[in-house]
């Protein structure tokens, strides 16, 4: 899923709900699917797990910064 | 003999006679006395060696972005342009610069590439892109055992743990570090997941951030593919990776917020999104009701029902008139019921027998003619007081025809 682009998306999904003259089917539809895409973002913010990765001489491996001596 | 030149014509020719390229736009270096800074913000000063000296002046505009405090006996480097000041008569150096010697040709060299690059287009804010609203991987350059990758990395966790961080190491100090700098920053290109760089080290003297201003760094900024954020960690000494970059962070940590959003502010977002798209179907929703609503109204009004209802009402009005009608009607006719009673009474046989006649009959049966008894039959005549009895003792036909014709009956002998 790409993140920018849903967010995107649920941002013309509710302007479209407060403005827009949509049929009460294609509302509710419009509506479900922004409730979907909502929650699917929530839970990618909710099990977002910092990945980091040193890439060194054309391989990566995980990297993790050390605390100063 | 010449014609004698005024005082002002001799030293005109003077000043037009230093007016070469030569002496203008040039570095002197030299050690400041006499420095004054006047009230009005323009600086005098001299500038001498230890075989000559030279005036010099340095306008307000100028002075005012000295990024030092100028004193007596410091090792300068001024540039500016040789003229001539008439009224003193003496050549003075009008300066538009002015640096601490400290780094001496380091720093001429310097200023030197800024100024190529700049004439280059390198620095243009044209070409500065904007960064991703939402990066998915982040690559940093920098010393992997530093302080800045340490920063950067806890920032970046903190604020948006969506991002994937690719360290790539470089050297950040000593001879080998723009080369290193230059080679990792050509590596981006290979990495197409790489929305955004974060090249950076965590401060040090001009001398250490020598590589931040080296012109192989600053070419492989500029050709990168992806949006480069500096950070060299310098507040006020700007190097030409900054200036080349498409964004300078003061610092690792600043550089990490401005890449990536917060998401504490991202959840806040979304929660509005939620309460809009939940405002936004409530309000339809509700709109669909009392439309429903309206239209049941108007369905009731045509239901069969409703039509039933309604004809009830007017066949129950149609009765009541009726019965009122009928009420009408009878009492009317009892009224002539009356004036009938009065009229029959008019011809009542009993008023006929008042006036003298009488009903005689036989066996019952009212009689009209001779034929209808026999001799001997015993009469009964009625009369308006009393009854008699009386015996037939003989009969006669009439001769006169009677007017009534259900009263004649022929004699038929």
């Amino acid at each position: 899923m790409n993140f920018e682009q849903t967010l995107k998306e649920l941002e013309e999904i509710a302007a479209k709900l407060e403005h827009g003259d949509l049929s009460l089917e294609e509302a509710l539809s419009l509506y479900v699917h922004g409730v979907e895409a909502l929650q699917a973002c929530q839970a990618l913010l909710a099990e977002a797990e910092q990945k980091v990765e040193l890439l060194a001489k054309e391989t990566r491996k995980p990297f993790s910064p050390q605390a100063p001596i | 003999m010449a014609k004698p030149l005024s005082v002002f014509e001799l030293t005109s020719i003077v000043r037009d006679a230093l007016s070469i390229e030569r002496l203008t736009n040039v570095w002197v270096s030299g050690e400041l006395s006499n420095f004054k800074a006047h009230t009005s913000g323009h600086c005098y000063f001299t500038l001498k060696d230890e075989r000559a000296s030279i005036r010099m002046v340095m306008w307000r505009s100028k002075a005012a972005s000295l990024t030092f405090r100028p004193a007596d006996g410091m090792k300068v480097l001024a540039r500016g342009s040789v003229s001539v000041y008439e009224r003193d008569g003496n050549y003075q150096l009008y300066v538009d610069k002015l640096e601490p010697m400290g780094l001496g040709s380091l720093y001429l060299a310097l200023e030197q590439l800024k100024q190529r690059l700049a004439a280059e287009g390198l620095y243009r804010t044209e070409r500065k892109r904007p960064l991703p609203g939402f990066p998915r991987v982040v690559a940093v350059l920098t010393s992997p055992t530093g302080a800045a990758v340490r920063d950067i990395v806890t920032v970046m966790e903190r604020r948006w743990p969506l991002a994937r961080v690719l360290v790539i190491p470089v050297v950040v100090q000593g001879a080998e570090a723009a080369p290193s700098i230059a080679s990792a920053l050509a590596t981006v290109a290979d990495y197409p997941e790489i929305d955004v760089v974060v090249l950076g080290r965590g401060g040090g003297s001009l001398e250490d951030l020598w590589a931040f201003n080296d012109e192989l760094v600053a070419r492989a900024i500029f050709a990168c593919p992806v949006p480069v954020v500096s950070a060299v960690g310098h507040e006020t000494d700007f190097t030409i990776a900054d200036l080349v970059a498409d964004l300078r962070a003061p610092t690792p940590s600043a550089a990490a917020v401005l890449v990536v959003p917060d998401i504490q502010e991202v959840e806040r977002h979304l929660t509005q999104l939620a309460s809009r798209m939940q405002r936004g179907i409530g309000g339809r929703v509700s709109n669909s009701r009392q439309y429903l609503d309206y239209l049941s109204v108007r369905f009731q009004s045509v239901s069969p029902a409703h039509t039933i209802a309604r004809k009830q009402q007017t066949a129950e009005a149609l009765l009541l008139r009726m019965q009122n009608a009928v009420q009408r009607r009878l009492e009317g006719a009892g009224a002539s019921l009356a004036q009938q009673a009065l009229r029959f009474q008019a011809i009542s046989p009993l008023n006929v027998l008042a006036r003298g006649y009488s009903v005689t009959r036989a066996g019952g049966k009212v009689l009209k003619s001779e034929d209808d008894v026999a001799m001997g039959d015993t009469l009964t005549t009625t009369l308006y007081s009393g009854t008699v009895y009386s015996v037939v003792t003989g009969k006669e036909e009439a001769h006169e025809l009677r007017a009534n014709p259900k009263g004649i009956r022929g004699n038929r002998g």
